[in-house]
């Protein structure tokens, strides 16, 4: 408990320095051990605001999960890998699905295979049970800081989830400690005294279910809002490769048009950035856009698809 | 508790009064975060940390903000030297409780002189006329319900009759290790179906007149039943105070100054047909709600039943008790939510509905006692329709 109420801000998060072309980041594909595997990764494109960037250097800080919520597709889940790939960190994914227990995100144990080696007598004299035991992300988080690695874990829409699942993760997550029942030596824990081997938890909530007050508490919350400004809208239609200005002002133009509309679901910037990189590809002529090309890839709805081409029809 | 600034104590006191549970830890969570330098730059640097800290959804996040505006003081400390290249050492740490924080607010800059008032004369109408509808950020405007969506969710997520039921997906880790040891054979995994619920609700609302008042919070209720409760059907049917009458029960009643209608209980007619809605306008008939509700259904009826009038009507008791009849006689468990408090119900026809059907006030208790009278457990009442 102490090392979460201790505040260290040894580990800065700039969001707005430049990032390297490359990095060498640990594999976290690989098994922990002490000297992993690395693998080479290319920079996340990400336009945090200022108050997203202190949010997370909070969390970084005080050493709780960051949860993050907002409509869907305005880049919560890419937060996660911008960090990680900030400060080098390796990233562990925990997608939530509607059947996820709270211990999967520990460990699972493989009791069938294991009975069906026994049923074999295979390997008779093998009778180490750590082989049928795989770490999921948070215990994989867990057991790389007692080797003294730090990770970022991101726990993907754990609205998705039961709703006692963030409740049975609380003990895990205040302290950072969780044992394999299986094992007789099966305790795992972030050192006490090591407040920079905290790993940085990133969750990302649609709002399909409320989560436990108990839960809610202990994390830092951020919304994202939609981009406000154009400049910011420009600046990250040009991170992810929409490199001719008139396209982009043009893009811009049109999805501050559509979003003033009243659609049942609003574009985002996943769907505005699918749609300027497939017109950009497609060299649409800037002029074109105002005539909404392949609303498709914006306006999921059939609704809003005629909605929109009427209201883009009259002056 | 030093270090923290002195009105955030006021704004805790404000916010608690709201709803917002906000402790001690709370506090000196936010103490050790003005003491790692988060939050010090200007008033609403520590809005937001504020916000990062003790809000969970966008409604807090917006009562916060609210507080704020109308506690908070303008506040800014001289900016701290970035945290990050001079991690605060031990001593400094040690001294920050000593060192209030307050102390680091410097006087406020002295703002020039304000221009003097110049007043203009309206000749005629010339420029736009002045703007309202300013936004004021001390206003909360987000909905607060008294019942939360996780309140309601945990109430109806109870209602679950669990069957298992389609392909064999899940495996049966007990029952394949038994196998293995009553046989001694190698053999493959026992599979069962997957378990579903099979539960069904039939959500009966009254709409309009004096259930008026209570329109946004059965449309809350409603919602988060839907969101929440993972059941094989939901239906809702709407209704204006009584979908369909029956008082030619009442022609002969003993006294007619007695609330009480034992005497005539029996003689009441299941209703049939009734006047239902699939709308909350009340404007799209739905036909044969009573007629094709399956058995086992799980029927809730959400109104006031005359208590937010407070009146009595005898007409109403015996056609409620037609309408309760015929959902019994269907099969179905009932219950009643009553959205008035149980003290106003005394002398209403809430009052007489309550001796014969199950009635619960709408609050989290009541609810999670009309699922367990949904989920079939027998419920006393003076006398069961």
């Amino acid at each position: 408990m102490q090392t979460r109420h201790h505040v260290d801000t040894s580990t800065w998060y700039d969001a707005f320095a430049e990032q390297p072309p490359s990095r060498r980041i640990e594999d976290p594909r690989a098994d922990i051990t002490p000297s992993p595997p690395l693998r080479t990764l290319g920079p996340e494109p990400y336009r945090a605001t200022e108050g997203l960037q202190s949010a997370v250097n909070l969390a970084i800080g005080l050493g709780r999960p960051l949860l993050l919520q907002g409509d869907p597709g305005v880049g919560k889940t890419r937060l996660a890998h911008a960090v990680a790939y900030a400060l080098g960190l390796p990233l562990e994914i925990a997608p939530i699905k509607s059947t996820s227990r709270g211990r999967d995100l520990l460990y699972t144990y493989d009791a069938v295979r294991r009975l069906h080696d026994a049923q074999l007598r295979r390997r008779a004299h093998d009778e180490d049970v750590r082989r049928y035991i795989r770490l999921g992300p948070l215990g994989r988080v867990i057991a790389r800081a007692e080797q003294g690695r730090r990770s970022v874990l991101l726990i993907d829409e754990i609205d998705k989830a039961d709703l006692d699942f963030p409740n049975d993760l609380l003990h895990e997550l205040d302290s950072l400690a969780f044992t394999i029942d299986e094992l007789p030596d099966g305790e795992h824990r972030v050192p006490a005294d090591r407040p920079d081997l905290r790993p940085i938890i990133v969750v990302t909530n649609n709002e399909e279910k409320a989560l436990p007050g108990a839960f809610l508490r202990r994390c830092i919350f951020h919304y994202i809002e939609f981009p406000g400004s154009r400049a910011d809208l420009d600046e990250i239609l040009t991170m992810h490769g929409v490199a001719r200005p008139e396209l982009r002002a043009a893009v811009i133009d049109m999805i501050g048009r559509l979003r003033e509309l009243d659609l049942a679901k609003k574009p985002g910037v996943s769907e505005l950035l699918d749609w300027a990189g497939f017109l950009q590809a497609v060299d649409t002529p800037p002029d074109q856009v105002a005539t909404l090309p392949y609303p498709e890839a914006l306006l999921k709805q059939r609704g809003d698809q005629q909605r929109a081409v009427d209201r883009l029809a009259r002056p | 508790m030093t270090g923290t600034p002195a009105f955030v104590y006021d704004l805790v006191e404000r916010l608690r009064r709201r709803g917002l549970p906000i402790g001690v830890d709370d506090c000196a969570t936010l103490r050790s975060a003005l003491g790692a330098g988060f939050g010090l730059g200007s008033s609403n640097d520590l809005r937001d940390l504020c916000v990062a800290l003790w809000a969970t959804s966008v409604a807090e996040q917006e009562m916060i903000a609210a507080a704020f505006a109308s506690e908070a003081p303008d506040w800014h400390a001289a900016p701290a030297a970035p945290a990050a290249e001079t991690p605060p050492t031990p001593e400094e740490e040690a001294r920050t409780p000593a060192d209030p924080i307050p102390a680091a607010v410097p006087p406020l800059p002295s703002s020039p002189p304000p221009p003097p008032p110049s007043v203009r004369a309206y000749t005629a109408v010339t420029g736009q006329p002045p703007a309202t509808g300013e936004w004021d950020p001390a206003l909360v405007l987000a909905p607060q319900h008294p019942l939360t969506a996780r309140e309601i969710a945990q109430a109806w997520r109870r209602l679950r009759r669990p069957v298992r039921h389609g392909p064999p997906s899940e495996l049966d880790v007990g029952a394949t290790i038994d196998r293995y040891a009553r046989s001694g054979v190698a053999s493959g995994p026992v599979l069962l179906p997957p378990r579903r619920n099979t539960a069904r609700l039939l959500l009966l609302v009254d709409r309009q007149g004096s259930m008026t008042p209570y329109h946004a919070f059965t449309d809350h209720l409603l919602r988060e039943i839907r969101n929440a409760a993972r059941l094989e059907a939901i239906r809702v049917a709407y209704f204006r105070n009584l979908p369909g009458r029956a008082e030619d029960a009442l022609a002969d009643r003993p006294d007619p100054f007695s609330p009480e209608i034992d005497a005539v209980l029996s003689r009441i007619r299941p209703l049939t047909g009734g006047r239902f809605y699939a709308d909350p306008a009340l404007t799209e008939p739905l036909t044969a709600v009573l007629d094709r509700t399956s058995p086992g259904t799980a029927a809730a009826i959400i109104s006031d039943a005359g208590a937010t009038r407070g009146t009595f009507q005898a007409g109403r008791l015996t056609s409620t008790i037609a309408l309760v009849k015929a959902l019994l006689t269907a099969g179905c468990t009932v219950a009643w939510l009553n959205p008035a408090p149980p003290e106003r119900w005394p002398g209403t026809t809430a009052a007489q509905i309550a001796r014969h059907v199950p009635m619960f006030p709408l609050t989290a208790e009541g609810m999670y006692r009309a699922v367990d009278v949904l989920r079939g457990r027998p419920r006393d009442t003076e006398r069961p329709a």
